[in-house]
């Protein structure tokens, strides 16, 4: 394995990942530390497996163990999208509303739509990236689903604004 | 009307903001972090050998000196004896003397 290919391969992957989980807060650390991290750790990969799969669970692990260093420290709950400033739909920013959304929903929620209903995962992928059971995963996704819905719902965006 | 969660999912994936861009030199900072942690490695792994050796010294520096200690205390009890037998002597010596 090549370090600069695997970088260049993978890089807009999981900054793009790592930005949906914590914000653009760190992100350049969070990104350099998951490289680190996956390089160290090479020799746990299994050659056959997927890598993006495999760089998904080290992004993933990354990204939530920065999250929960955060709130142990009682930072402040703040959105994590931090160049911008929500505000409620009747304002017309569908964006910010969904950061919004984003923000408020809580792990393992959160890391599991991201992968599936974001990048794009399949259920199998996304299980094998967070260690889990498929049928965990698809109630994750469901949940969060629903958990998006009602955020939406009460923040009076309707179906077919986006 | 209720979400579809296609569209639900559609609407997250196209309507949240791009991450920030990568800075230019991220691959050569993430170079130089792992020069740093291979040299910490490197050091690691032979620090074992360092703390070995350095135990060994100092195991054999407390034997030296545990050595020392016990032939002070040695020493210092063979003068207690012969500071007691001379006593004893001059003991003797003096009792003996009374019976003159």
């Amino acid at each position: 394995m090549d370090f600069e290919i695997f970088y260049r391969n993978h890089q807009a992957f999981v900054r793009r990942v790592i930005f949906r989980m914590s914000g653009s807060r760190e992100l350049d650390d969070l990104v350099q530390e998951t490289f680190l991290k996956a390089w160290k750790g090479k020799a746990s990969f299994q050659s056959g497996s997927s890598e993006r799969t495999w760089v998904a669970r080290i992004a993933m692990n990354t990204a939530i163990d920065r999250l929960r260093k955060r709130s142990t420290r009682s930072e402040s709950q703040h959105s994590v999208y931090e160049d911008s400033q929500p505000a409620p739909a009747d304002q017309g920013d569908m964006r910010d509303v969904l950061m919004m959304a984003m923000d408020q929903l809580e792990e393992p929620f959160k890391s599991t739509f991201v992968l599936v209903a974001i990048e794009g995962f399949s259920s199998q992928e996304a299980a094998e990236a967070l260690q889990v059971e498929e049928g965990t995963v698809r109630s994750r996704v469901s949940r969060a689903r629903r958990l998006l819905k009602d955020f939406l719902q009460s923040k009076g965006v309707q179906y077919g604004l986006g | 009307m209720a979400w579809d969660d296609d569209k639900l999912d559609q609407l997250f994936r196209e309507q949240l903001p791009e991450a920030p861009k990568a800075p230019a030199d991220e691959f050569q900072l993430i170079v130089q972090r792992l020069g740093v942690w291979a040299r910490f490695e490197f050091f690691i792994d032979r620090s074992w050998f360092v703390f070995a050796a350095t135990a060994c010294a100092a195991v054999l520096l407390m034997l030296q000196l545990n050595q020392g200690q016990e032939a002070d205390t040695m020493a210092s009890w063979m003068d207690d004896v012969l500071i007691e037998s001379t006593d004893v002597g001059s003991s003797i010596y003096l009792t003996d003397n009374s019976f003159d």
